[in-house]
């Protein structure tokens, strides 16, 4: 049977090749996902035993737990005193004691004068350390930058800008505007520096100098006398930072920041891996349509074959032994090509991260046996689950069968299936139904159970696809009043309701996932564009681009400035109220209303005084508070209270409290602005306005004058890289589904080579043949399209009912993107049909017409 | 053959067409220059053994295989030196075809399946005509079964039906009652003949059965390739007499 199993994918090999290479493409997306995973753990270690000093000393605020890494406000605003450093050195065991700077807004401008990947991930900037083992960041060309005058950068930052060592380059600074220092090195940082934007790098006084000033630092770093523990300096520094007033500090040895570096990295790529198999599990779904088409087309050509073989004395075990022995083997072929494409995947998902700015350690290329295991499980499973039914067929095969001339597989009645589809969409929809009805603040319940209510729909309509496919064929089929190409095409398409719609559920599933994503992410695009609509009424918003708080020199610059009616700025800060972190707004009361529309629903912002705050209804209600009531609250400088004057209506992302400069500057806020608004004093001055606004900010680095459309263009272009990010991943699954119309063509024209012969006998062109493969294509890719963009309709309108408590309360349909799928899925299956029809229209008649 | 009828009027006229297969060492001759003529309204059956080329004859003849020399002329036009499209537009128009098996499409009732070359083709078939042959055929309760449903015989006769709807010029039939039993296989002949006494159409038919080849107006022998015989107003003895003459010499198998 094994030899046997092994000559038929001999003999059709061609006709196997493309099963083959959907399955191979899914093992190669899954095991490139696990192989750039494993090969990144096997330099774990050198990832995360990378320099480091043995115990750092940071400022952080009350809000803070003592030995976190990061801070509840921008963590480059807290300093330490730089006189601290002595101190802290002068702890017994302590080799050395440094201070550094480290800040985010350096600002790298290239060579056409525009800020460097302005979009994206901040602008850091970092002192130099020069002290051997205690920084992760090391030099890899030239050398350590010294005094005002030099740089190094790290080497991603170099190639964005096309610079080198020796060049001069200009970066913008907190202090000191834009500087041009020259290039001394290019530096290179390891995973736990950091992902992506660039990186500058000057010795320590400099950095203090545009960043700081020479008393302060950011941070203390030690490195420890050999045989000192770190444990052991941690507790003498946390009794030094008490004695020497360093108010709350985060006291962190080299083995947390390693473990934390560890345990973010870990979980970082987990995500990672998660999400991509998850893409790459869905197409390996996708391929098993193709693999049950595809066995059952083949036992259905080999019936005679594999009756004669029981005729011979095969029994049916045998029978259904050597079908699941050829899928095993179809599978295993999969599996080592898949494999070999994972290797490619692996590396171009290094590339990927590369081109982030971080240097990955030169990991080996790593195949674990569970790569390999995975590889042949999913191929074999796969292929072998999927080849089960069409070979427990095969195995009924009669002997007599070997007698017949026309041996004809019996439809089975697509009624099974209906029901059992139609069950599945009956449970569906009060799951839906329910989702709807869950209570509003169990976003998570609803979407779980709408989610539920998804897969079941999905699962229940390819079920019930062949029916559907058989009643719509039929009445379009019975429409032509002449059996032209089109009718004989609609009916070779209806001909085997269910290898048609198995090749159309292939197409529907990636469809369905893709119009849902972009329902709900048009819907949340548009949800954030309405309420940036609502609530801003300022004629400009003067922010960073990386999202930092503004100086508030920023502020100072454009206050008086011409043709503006009110220019008022915002800071906030956070607090914590029953463990929960809220954000509070300060507020200039008297301009406030001018520039954003808080819905006052009790009390007034005028009203807000010292102490006083106003609080959006739905956290009033989780407060369980009103007007009149007292928070007790943690602020970023101890705990306190505030006591609520008034009640507003929360819009998106405007919610939380509102209190006035004085309030939130007594509660521990920085001196820095979130943002500043500005409104025009008439309408006709708003371009100059914008003009002058540019102007006084052009010489501030990073600082932005939007309006609400830049505002929206900028969220537009956020959206617009997370769905082609999507419609990138979900493309695998959307080409194996295109792989299976030409392979499932393939074989029916193969199949019906003699009534195609007929048809050129009486006097069909080669022309007309290819039209009537190419119009079942598009026939198989309509329904497949439709249906999917259906469900997907139907479920990104549900879970943007179900988020709608979670900011996506605008439903927005992109029906001319939705045509545009439509459009494209059945063009993609024309085009997947082209070859199997020329193949098709190139037959030769008499071959096909010779009964000898 | 009558020695009135000039190659106009002839439905179909073959001058020494050849048919080689490979070439060299391998080369077999199929056909090895056979001339023919058949006149409109005849009934012409081709007989032979096995790997006579009966087959390839009526298959060049038909325009579905090419040939290697000679000249054939189908209702005064030549068809070797003609495209496919052409060809296929000729067969389409002008041919009607009745193979022994798998003659329907499954998809298509045999309405459907008869009135197929004129939907192919967009053009309206003739009513009145259409129904002629329907009742000639005696399908006409039968007319929107799909072939599965229909017997054998009933599958031969909507082929006829569909060769005859189009009028076209001439009707080649290869071995078409070969799957049939002898009743249904009557019915076919029976039928065939009709269309040429009473419809005047002009068809060729291999076969080997004597006696399917006593409803022709003529017989034509081949052997090897080489038109052989000829004989006129068959009875099954006389066909079956010369068969044997055939068969003796060189025993072929197929």
């Amino acid at each position: 049977m094994f030899t046997a199993a092994f000559r038929n994918i001999i003999a059709h090999r061609l006709r196997l090749a493309l099963t083959t290479l959907t399955v191979a493409l899914g093992i190669a997306f899954v095991t490139g996902t696990n192989i750039f995973t494993d090969s990144l753990q096997s330099s774990f270690d050198s990832i995360v035993a990378q320099p480091r000093a043995d115990v750092t000393l940071a400022p952080r605020t009350e809000l803070d737990a003592p030995d976190d890494g990061s801070t509840a406000v921008d963590s480059s605003a807290l300093v330490l005193p730089a006189t601290a450093i002595d101190a802290i050195g002068a702890i017994p065991g302590v080799a050395t004691a440094f201070g550094r700077v480290i800040s985010d807004d350096a600002f790298v401008l290239g060579p056409d004068g525009e800020i460097l990947g302005p979009e994206g991930p901040p602008a850091r900037v970092a002192s130099w350390v020069g002290i051997e083992g205690a920084s992760p960041l090391s030099i890899t060309e030239g050398s350590a930058p010294v005094g005002p005058d030099q740089v190094a950068v790290l080497v991603a930052t170099a190639d964005e800008g096309g610079f080198a060592v020796g060049d001069q380059i200009s970066i913008a600074t907190r202090n000191s505007g834009v500087i041009t220092p020259t290039i001394s090195g290019l530096v290179a940082r390891t995973l736990s520096g950091g992902l992506g934007g660039t990186l500058v790098v000057f010795d320590l006084p400099t950095a203090q100098q545009f960043y700081l000033n020479s008393d302060s630092v950011n941070l203390i770093g030690v490195m420890a006398d050999p045989g000192i523990s770190q444990d052991s300096l941690a507790a003498a520094m946390t009794e030094v930072a008490a004695a020497e007033n360093l108010g709350p500090v985060s006291i962190r040895t080299g083995q947390q920041s390693s473990d934390e570096a560890a345990t973010r990295i870990e979980e970082g790529f987990r995500f990672l891996n998660t999400f991509l198999l998850a893409f790459g599990f869905l197409a390996l779904f996708v391929a098993t349509f193709l693999i049950v088409n595809t066995f059952t087309m083949l036992i259905a050509q080999r019936t005679r074959e594999l009756a004669l073989l029981r005729a011979i004395g095969a029994s049916r075990r045998q029978v259904f032994g050597s079908v699941l022995i050829e899928a095993a083997l179809i599978g295993a072929m999969a599996a080592v090509i898949g494999l070999g494409g994972g290797v490619l995947v692996s590396f171009g998902l290094r590339a990927l991260v590369d081109r982030f700015g971080t240097t990955l350690p030169a990991a080996p290329l790593v195949i674990e046996p569970s790569t390999l295991i995975l590889a042949a499980a999913v191929g074999i499973g796969v292929t072998v689950l999927s080849a089960l039914g069409p070979a427990r067929r095969a195995a009924t095969i009669a002997p007599v069968a070997a007698m017949r001339a026309d041996t004809v597989i019996p439809v089975r009645s697509l009624r099974r299936s209906l029901i059992i589809g139609l069950t599945f969409i009956v449970i569906a929809i009060p799951l839906a139904v329910l989702s709807l009805n869950i209570a509003d603040d169990e976003p998570q319940q609803r979407a779980s159970v709408l989610g539920i209510s998804a897969v079941l729909a999905i699962i229940g309509t390819v079920l019930v696809t062949p029916s559907v496919a058989d009643v719509a064929f039929g009445v379009i089929g019975r429409s032509y009043r002449r059996s032209g190409v089109s009718k004989l095409a609609i009916e070779n398409a209806r001909r085997n309701p269910r290898r048609t719609s198995a090749t159309a559920s292939a197409l529907s599933i990636g469809l369905a996932l893709m119009t849902a994503v972009t329902v709900i992410g048009t819907s949340a695009r548009t949800s954030i564009g309405d309420v940036i609509e609502q609530t801003i009424g300022a004629d400009f918003v003067v922010t960073n681009s990386a999202f930092r708080p503004l100086d508030p020199s920023v502020f100072q610059a454009i206050k008086d400035v011409p043709g503006a009616d009110v220019v008022t700025y915002v800071r906030t800060v956070p607090l914590e109220v029953d463990d929960e972190r809220y954000t509070l707004t300060g507020v200039e009361p008297e301009y406030i209303s001018d520039v954003v529309d808080v819905r006052v629903v009790s009390g007034s912002i005028g009203d807000l005084a010292l102490g006083t705050a106003l609080v959006d209804a739905e956290t009033a209600d989780t407060l369980n508070v009103g007007p009149g009531d007292t928070v007790s609250a943690n602020f970023v400088n101890g705990p306190g209270s505030l006591r609520i004057v008034g009640i507003y209506e929360p819009i998106g992302f405007l919610q939380g409290f509102f209190a006035t400069m004085p309030t939130v500057m007594s509660i521990g806020a920085l001196e820095r602005d979130t943002a500043v608004y500005i409104t025009a004093a008439e309408t006709s001055g708003v371009e100059a306005l914008r003009t002058e606004l540019n102007d006084r900010v052009s010489a501030i680095p990073g600082v932005q004058v939007q309006d609400q459309a830049d505002i929206k263009r900028e969220i537009n272009q956020q959206f617009d890289v997370l769905f082609i990010f999507v419609y990138a991943l979900l493309g695998l699954s959307i080409l194996v589904a295109f792989l299976g119309i030409v392979n499932t063509l393939s074989l029916s024209v193969y199949e019906r080579f003699r009534e195609i012969g007929l048809l050129r006998a009486v006097g069909m062109t080669r022309r007309q043949i290819r039209r009537m493969i190419t119009t079942e294509a598009l026939w198989i890719a309509v329904l497949g399209t439709l249906l999917g963009t259906a469900i997907g309709l139907i479920y990104g309108t549900l879970f943007q009912r179900v988020l709608s408590t979670e900011g996506i309360d605008v439903l927005d349909i992109p029906w001319s993107q939705i045509l545009i799928f439509i459009a494209a899925g059945s063009i993609g299956g024309l085009i997947a049909s082209l070859w199997p029809a020329w193949r098709a229209s190139r037959m030769r008649i008499l071959s096909a017409i010779a009964t000898e | 053959m009558s020695d009135d009828s000039s190659t106009r009027s002839a439905a179909i006229s073959a001058v020494d067409v050849s048919k080689i297969y490979g070439n060299g060492d391998t080369a077999v001759v199929a056909l090895a220059g056979v001339s023919l003529e058949v006149p409109r309204g005849q009934f012409a059956a081709v007989m032979g053994p096995s790997g006579s080329g009966k087959s390839t004859l009526m298959h060049c003849l038909a325009g579905l295989d090419s040939t290697t020399s000679g000249s054939i002329r189908l209702d005064g036009t030549e068809i070797t030196d003609l495209s496919d499209n052409k060809l296929t537009q000729l067969r389409r128009d002008q041919v009607g075809f009745i193979f022994q098996s798998f003659n329907l499409i499954p998809t298509l009732n045999a309405l459907e399946n008869i009135k197929l070359p004129m939907d192919i083709a967009g053009q309206k078939p003739d009513q009145a005509w259409l129904d002629t042959v329907i009742d000639t055929v005696g399908l006409r309760d039968r007319l929107t079964h799909r072939p599965s449903e229909l017997s054998g015989g009933q599958q031969q006769r909507v082929a006829a039906a569909r060769a005859l709807a189009s009028r076209p010029t001439i009707i080649f039939a290869d071995e078409p009652t070969g799957n049939l039993d002898s009743k249904s296989g009557g019915e076919v002949l029976g039928f065939l003949r009709r269309s040429v006494d009473e419809l005047g159409q002009t068809i060729v038919m291999v076969t080997h059965e004597a006696t399917a080849a006593s409803y022709a107006d003529r017989v034509i022998f081949l052997a090897d390739g080489f038109l052989v015989d000829e004989l006129f107003d068959p009875t099954p003895e006389r066909v079956f007499d010369r068969m044997k003459v055939l068969d003796s010499p060189t025993k072929t198998t197929g």
